[in-house]
């Protein structure tokens, strides 16, 4: 891969010509598309849908690259856009298949886990899988980003923009709830 | 807490989803040809009004504070100068006073004329 520095991308992305704009856009897609990918799949969970709205994060953020300021990371704002599209097709899909999130797991989310062929987890991954399903989306969201990724609560706070310290209890929370889960499993 | 991470630490942190072979690969490319047609960002035109604006409204707000402060200040009862009775002496205020009661009773004996002058027609 091309050495990726970010001051050179976001002069590319400020220049008035739209190739150069385009070249530096070409940079961020080759850089963010793997991290961006994973963090959409463990919320999508199907490959198609990671694929369809990784696709839709880098258009929206194309058509409204002048609108980033960078007051915030390049990558911050890049997780923003694609979380929210994310949340927007999930409630879409909701709505569509009239499911909503019952007490014991999200049912759309849990359907296409099962019908996924590109999860080659084993019967463990999948129940813990299943156990994250239970979890409302927010505590869903914080949880990935937290015991997956590893993301600092100070990145989740700006991504999700909920406040550390509520994240940390969401996160405890959410721990919890998966415990339950497992151990009712036993 | 802890029994929670022990039961978490149980599961490997492992990826457990894949993607299609060479998919990242791909994706670049794939990617920037669908990329929409996006016009030229259009240029921040700033309008002389818009520059002028703060200007304007800042001049507005200081005639107004100096209005308000000559209102302000007129009606404290300072003396009025510009009234043109001045008196420089008792003396000459006491004339003043003469002078107004000479007429003050000139004009009295007129009206009382003119009272008895419409009796009479009457």
């Amino acid at each position: 891969m091309e050495f990726y520095n970010e001051e050179d991308v976001l002069r590319q992305l400020r220049s008035e010509d739209l190739s150069v704009q385009k070249k530096g856009f070409e940079k961020v897609v080759a850089f963010y598309s793997e991290k961006l990918y994973w963090q959409i799949r463990k919320i999508v969970l199907s490959h198609e849908d990671a694929n369809d709205l990784l696709q839709n994060t880098f258009i929206k953020a194309w058509m409204n690259i002048h609108l980033f300021r960078g007051e915030a990371k390049l990558a911050t704002w890049l997780y923003k856009i694609a979380v929210n599209e994310c949340i927007s097709f999930l409630n879409h899909q909701r709505a569509m298949s009239q499911v909503s999130i019952d007490n014991e797991a999200d049912v759309f989310l849990l359907n296409r886990l099962e019908s996924d062929t590109y999860f080659d987890g084993d019967e463990a991954q999948m129940l813990l899988q299943k156990a994250i399903l239970t979890l409302p989306e927010k505590q869903r969201l914080v949880f990935n980003m937290r015991y997956f990724d590893e993301l600092p609560y100070e990145d989740i706070s700006d991504i999700v923009g909920t406040s550390v310290g509520a994240l940390k209890a969401s996160y405890h929370h959410a721990v919890k709830k998966i415990e339950k889960f497992l151990t009712s499993q036993d | 807490m802890s029994a929670t991470k022990s039961k978490l630490n149980e599961f490997e942190k492992k990826n457990p989803f894949n993607t299609p072979s060479g998919y990242f690969e791909r994706f670049t490319f794939e990617m920037m040809s669908k990329l929409p047609e996006r016009a030229e960002a259009p240029a921040n035109v700033v309008s002389i009004w818009s520059r002028m604006k703060p200007l304007v409204y800042m001049a507005a707000m200081f005639c107004g504070i100096a209005l308000m402060f000559k209102i302000f200040t007129s009606n404290t009862g300072a003396p009025d100068v510009q009234s043109g009775l001045t008196f420089t002496s008792p003396s000459e205020i006491e004339d003043f006073y003469t002078y107004y009661e000479d007429q003050l009773a000139i004009d009295n004996y007129r009206q009382s004329l003119f009272i008895e002058q419409d009796s009479d027609s009457k």
